[in-house]
């Protein structure tokens, strides 16, 4: 039927011109709020901002780079690892409509268990009776598992007796947190010269990899993997009978039921991957900066996960932009609030709580979406008319 | 009391273009009972919706008590003097009697709930009217018929004059039936004029003063209870406008697809819906299903389907017992199914086209490439249906949400009809669609029949069970009430006396829509 | 069984303490008043997924306005107190105003009010005391202690019962304010009567909208007298960790006792039995760590008895109708 030659892009319909629009919107009135608040409590407002905005890529500039004490290129690259994790897991989640929370307690777990694990062979590894790469392999391994554990429990917990998710995984978080604490100092996990860090293991099984090939830069494994994990998600919820199965449930859990997902089970499949992922991060994250364990507070990551699945409508292709923004913006504030005079980078979470707040209202800038759609369709209507018109001659 | 109630010209459209109400008159005197009768759709809830401000008329009339009123809200109409008994009640499960009827006109003293006073005054109502309720039982202890009950009292307890009730009797058992219509008509007795919309022709037969018949959104006319029949309310009721025409030869049964056998069906509260029905469906046949709304035909197309349970009787699809079945299983042994609610469960709103068209079959190998989707064969394939199926749109990748309901509707037969099976459950395939599109829908089905598949059909719309089915089951009371092993042998008026209860089967008769 | 042998010791040494039920009555009180805020909301069937991001505002909001006004010399921190309030209304009102008016789902609202929340109290923080951490600099002052006549003079009840902050006293009191408010007002008839069912309330012309903001306004204005007590009664200053997750203990223990106020109460000093142990725990062999995750796993264990109980309850019901049916059919 269609026979027209296709364009070269793809024309946006009035739908996907509204979602633009409103994202544009609401990052444009965040940043304004940010570049308020910095105005407001810098000592030097133009040297805060012009560190916030383009802090992260003065590294690239070497006589400015020379001058700071710390690779900030490199801490937005390393505060986009663990976002790319959590948003994959909580976009996984969300899809089927799960608001499980207890992506907190999964990194903590999911960290903790990769740690044991390194500590247990590392005698081995020093005796060369393992590989490192391998120990790395099966920290990661663990750890994913761990975190799976725990999500796991409060979607069972809901199948069995409806108890609510999202409480249970809010209060595993804090179990999660305590049975950290208690490993790291009550065991013998713990590291009695130090007293706040577990036992050491062998630098080699760091996934980090400083002055990589004699450069400055600094490669970090997690990187790869956090991409790999979006990938997975990404082509897990999109190119799959699984994760169409999962998207029609979040869709209309009914619709589901009625062409035969099987609605429970979905449920509770999604919330294990979720903690699979978040204990994957949790190894990451700890196997990528030092060569010990050292988790005594939640990390706030599960949260961030949550941000980042709204920031990327629950698409995974989208939550490399999304990560990048944030990560960005969170390493302009970090960098602008070690300056002298500098504003706390804790504005930041200020930021993105109310660009997640307009992000999601249905009814902010409703009128000009119905102006849109008015619009659509008169414009259809016209080019319906004149090809009538066309036929008739 | 000439102008009592008088609604005159009242004009409805709906948003979706529907005109469920067109230059309807009504009118009331005081102190009487007065039925409204009307086929499914035909505009009875409606004008009723308006009566009491939920809904405002496009045109026309409200007059009460000779003056013009404007009812913009609930709110409106209880202070003009109407109240009204929902379908399903309006009612919070876990406050007590007493504090439902008083919502909204709380009494207090300073900012304190006066229960006792609350208590007082209920029972006032309930001795006044001759209800024996308790204030202090908590609602969700109650039984249907007394918070039905309640629901009455809550209307008079704020003065009302004018009481609409909606299918009362639809939840009830007979007994409570029986000590609602003493209680109504003591109302009425007190003054109290009472709308009753009802199918229950015996019932209105039984309680009512007059009857204004409505149908396809248009006044038949008002009458006497004394000087008409059920048979000739039912005449007036239901009536074939059109002859579909649809193009068919007779039926070549076959073999029996499905088998219900004594089959029971309790709904969530308990209340027996289906009662011992047996019939069977067999290949290269339709068998419509017939019945005023709520009969049983949802509850019994709730269990053939998978999608609700049922303990009793059984139900055999291809030599397979469905009990422990989940849908997916039922629809891996070839049923198929066209919702009620195209919009509930027929589809996903926020999904496009494509995937809606694949939803059923997509863990099917030839749907997969290895652990992915093959999404060439996805495109090709529902390029192709929404080609075959004539769906009006971009492309395949639009998002359902965004078509008219005919197209939605094409989608989801599309998605059905192009799955392999043995049985299809079409529930009211046309509902709200144009006609292009029902029209394309049906012939689809009866060449369905032709290539030898078993097919239920359940419709309100008469002129499409009687035109389109080849033999005939109806529903009255969660009963078979009669069978009809040929459909033209079937008059309309006579289709209308077994919906309505006025004729039945006997049970030799009905006995023959089980094929052994 | 030796460990369980050293809880038994454990248990025999603390459960003779005065000081342990003081500390009991104390670390539940803003775990209940964060409950006692989300019962309100949850009544009006929304869930205030925001009290932890409302108790960390206000929790520094009422510390800045007490030390503005020169601490405990002057009214200081009842005025912070009074504007603590005032501001978790505030708050809880834009938590309305974005899931009622503007259409967002109510705890993902609660989501951006807890980082907005957390990040706006830091970030204030640093800007009016340079302190990153605490505000320990800044002499807020906490609100009178109070002794009971007559009571504090019995011995061993005296030292568990008396010398509470006056706060604490009003959270216990607050558990029969909000059953009274709630069971026995007009408004939380109507309260509840939305939560219930929307459709039958806004039938009888009531304004489900304004029910359920008023109800969340409440909701915010306990956030903050909950948020004041960290900050003025259990502490004397703000921290940026200061909460730690009592909003969100607070949010399970409400959705545990059915919002009900007095069941509330009782999960909440269930809480507080097992946080006071883990922190008593210093005097045995037990790893306080273990023992602090104790509490959670209480909530967690009650959360499912709870869950079943309504569960079979729900199931009973339905039964019980069932038979009725029957019976009647029968007749």
């Amino acid at each position: 039927m269609n026979k027209e030659k296709k364009p070269m892009f793809k024309k946006l319909d009035s739908e996907a011109k509204f979602s633009l629009l409103r994202m544009a919107v609401a990052i444009a009135i965040g940043l304004t709020l940010a570049v308020i608040l910095i105005v407001l409590s810098a000592e030097n407002p133009a040297e805060s901002l012009k560190y916030f905005f383009l802090g992260p890529l003065q590294i690239l500039n070497p006589n400015v780079a020379k001058g700071l004490a710390f690779n900030y290129f490199d801490f937005w690259i390393q505060s986009m690892i663990p976002l790319l994790f959590t948003g994959s897991a909580v976009c996984i989640m969300f899809s089927a409509n799960k608001f499980n929370l207890g992506l907190e307690g999964a990194i903590m777990c999911g960290g903790l268990a990769c740690g044991w694990v390194c500590c247990l062979l590392d005698g081995d590894i020093k005796a060369a009776n393992a590989n490192p790469v391998l120990c790395a392999i099966l920290g990661l391994l663990v750890g994913a598992i761990a975190g799976g554990l725990i999500t796991s429990i409060p979607a069972l917990l809901e199948k069995k007796w409806g108890a609510s998710v999202m409480v249970s995984s809010l209060m595993l978080n804090y179990i999660s947190l305590y049975i950290s604490r208690f490993c790291l100092f009550s065991t013998e996990f713990r590291d009695l010269k130090t007293s706040k860090y577990s036992n050491q293991w062998t630098e080699e099984v760091v996934l980090t990899f400083k002055k990589f090939l004699g450069t400055k830069l600094t490669l970090r494994l997690g990187l790869f993997i956090g991409i790999a994990v979006v990938i997975f998600a990404w082509a897990f919820l999109f190119k799959t009978k699984w994760g169409f199965k999962i998207r029609e449930l979040g869709h209309n859990p009914n619709f589901a039921k009625y062409v035969g997902v099987g609605v429970i089970s979905m449920g509770v499949l999604v919330q294990i991957i979720g903690g699979l992922i978040g204990g994957l991060c949790g190894a990451t994250v700890i196997l990528g900066n030092n060569n010990f364990y050292y988790g005594v507070e939640l990390t706030g990551y599960g949260w961030d996960g949550v941000t980042m699945a709204i920031f990327s409508g629950n698409n995974p292709k989208k939550l490399f932009l999304a990560t990048a923004f944030i990560a960005y913006i969170r390493a302009g504030a970090l960098i602008m609030s070690t300056a002298p005079g500098g504003p706390i980078n804790e504005l930041t979470k200020i930021v993105e709580g109310v660009i997640i707040l307009f992000l999601l209202a249905e009814k902010f800038l409703a009128k000009t979406h119905r102006k849109m759609i008015v619009k659509e369709a008169k414009e259809k209507q016209a080019l319906k008319l004149a090809n009538e018109a066309k036929e008739a001659e | 009391m000439e102008n009592y109630l008088v609604m005159q010209d009242v004009t409805k459209i709906y948003n979706n273009g529907i005109i469920a109400n067109d230059k309807v008159n009504f009118s009331a005197v005081k102190g009487e009972i007065h039925a409204i009768c009307g086929e499914n759709g035909a505009g009875k809830t409606t004008l009723m919706k308006m009566l009491f401000g939920i809904e405002q008329p496009d045109e026309g009339k409200i007059i009460i008590k000779g003056k013009d009123m404007k009812l913009n809200s609930p709110t409106d109409a209880i202070k003009a003097g109407i109240g009204m008994v929902h379908q399903h009640f309006m009612q919070v499960p876990s406050l007590t009697v007493a504090e439902n009827v008083m919502l909204g006109i709380e009494p207090t003293k300073g900012l304190v709930f006066d229960m006792n006073e609350a208590v007082r005054r209920t029972k006032e109502c309930c001795e006044k009217y001759g209800f024996e309720i308790n204030p202090k039982a908590e609602i969700q202890d109650l039984s249907v018929g007394v918070k039905q009950k309640v629901e009455i009292v809550k209307a008079l307890v704020k003065g009302c004059e004018i009481l609409i009730l909606d299918e009362p009797t639809a939840v009830l058992t007979p007994q409570e039936t029986k000590e609602l219509f003493v209680q109504l008509k003591h109302l009425r007795d007190t003054g109290c004029t009472i709308i009753f919309i009802s199918h229950k022709l015996n019932e209105v037969k039984e309680l009512c003063d007059r009857v204004t018949v409505i149908k396809k959104g248009k006044t038949i006319g008002v009458w006497n209870i004394k000087d008409v029949t059920e048979a000739d309310i039912s005449r007036y009721m239901v009536g074939v406008d059109v002859d579909l025409n649809i193009p068919k030869a007779p039926a070549q049964p076959k073999e029996n697809v499905l088998t219900v056998k004594n089959l029971t069906v309790y709904n969530e509260a308990g209340k027996k819906k289906v009662d011992d029905i047996s019939f069977s469906v067999r290949r290269g046949e339709i068998v419509g299903i017939a019945g005023v709304e709520g009969n049983g035909q949802r509850e019994l197309i709730d269990v053939i389907t998978g999608l609700a349970k049922y303990s009793h009787g059984s139900i055999v699809l291809d030599g397979k017992e469905v009990k422990d079945m989940e849908i997916a299983d039922l629809r891996e042994h070839g049923m198929v199914h066209i919702p009620e609610d195209r919009n509930l469960y027929g589809c996903a709103r926020t999904m496009s086209i494509k995937d809606n068209m694949v939803a059923d079959k997509i863990h099917k190998d030839e749907y997969n490439s290895g652990l992915f989707l093959n999404e060439k064969k996805i495109k090709e394939d529902t390029d192709r249906w929404v080609d075959e199926y004539l769906v009006l749109c971009d492309s395949g990748e639009q998002l359902v949400g965004m078509l008219s309901g005919g197209n939605v509707q094409k989608v989801v037969v599309a998605r059905e009809f192009t799955s392999p099976s043995k049985l299809l459950i079409s529930d009211q395939p046309t509902r709200g669609i144009d006609v292009g599109a029902a029209e394309f829908v049906r012939k689809k089905m009866v060449e369905m029949r032709d290539a030898g598949e078993a097919i239920i059909l359940v419709s309100a719309d008469l002129a499409e069970v009687m035109s389109l089915s080849d033999s005939l089951i109806v529903m009255h009371g969660g009963k078979i009430n009669g069978y009809f092993k040929d459909v033209k042998s079937l008059t309309e008026e006579d289709l209308g006396f077994y919906m309505l209860g006025v004729k039945h089967m006997s049970e030799e008769e009905i006995k023959g829509a089980l094929h052994e | 069984m030796s460990l369980i042998n050293e809880i038994i010791r454990t248990l025999q040494n603390v459960l003779v303490l005065p000081s342990f039920y003081f500390m009991l009555i104390q670390s539940a009180a803003p775990i209940l008043l964060a409950a006692l805020g989300c019962a309100v909301a949850a009544k009006a069937s929304a869930t205030n997924m925001g009290m932890e991001g409302i108790m960390t505002f206000t929790a520094l909001i009422a510390v800045l306005v007490s030390s503005a006004l020169g601490g405990s010399k002057g009214n200081g921190p009842w005025v912070g107190l009074v504007v603590a309030i005032a501001v978790g209304a505030l708050l809880g009102f834009l938590i309305s105003v974005f899931a009622f008016r503007l259409k967002i789902d109510i705890i993902l609202v609660g989501i951006a009010m807890n980082l907005i929340g957390t990040g706006a109290s830091v970030f204030l923080m640093y800007l009016l005391t340079g302190d990153r951490a605490t505000t320990t600099s800044l002499q807020s002052g906490t609100l009178p202690q109070i002794a009971i006549p007559f009571i504090k003079d019995i011995p061993f009840l005296g030292e568990v019962l008396s010398n509470h902050y006056i706060l604490t006293y009003f959270s216990y009191i607050l558990v029969f304010i909000m059953s009274f408010f709630l069971f026995k007002t007009k408004l939380g008839l109507r309260i509840r009567a939305v939560g219930e069912n929307e459709n039958a309330a806004e039938s009888v012309g009531i304004s489900s909208l304004n029910i359920k903001t008023i109800a969340l306004v409440i909701s915010g204005a306990i956030g903050g007298l909950a948020g004041a007590y960290m900050s003025e009664c259990y502490l004397a200053y703000f921290s940026s960790g200061l909460i730690a997750g009592r909003g969100f203990v607070g949010l399970a223990a409400c959705s545990m006792g059915s919002a009900n106020p007095g069941v509330i109460c009782l999960c909440c000093l269930a809480f507080g039995i097992f946080y006071a142990f883990s922190n008593f725990a210093t005097l045995s062999n037990l790893s306080i760590y273990a023992l602090n995750a104790l509490p959670y796993a209480v909530v967690l264990i009650g959360l499912v008895i709870y869950s079943v109980y309504t569960r079979k309850k729900e199931l009973k019901r339905l039964q019980g109708l069932d038979s009725e049916e029957h019976s009647e059919n029968k007749a």
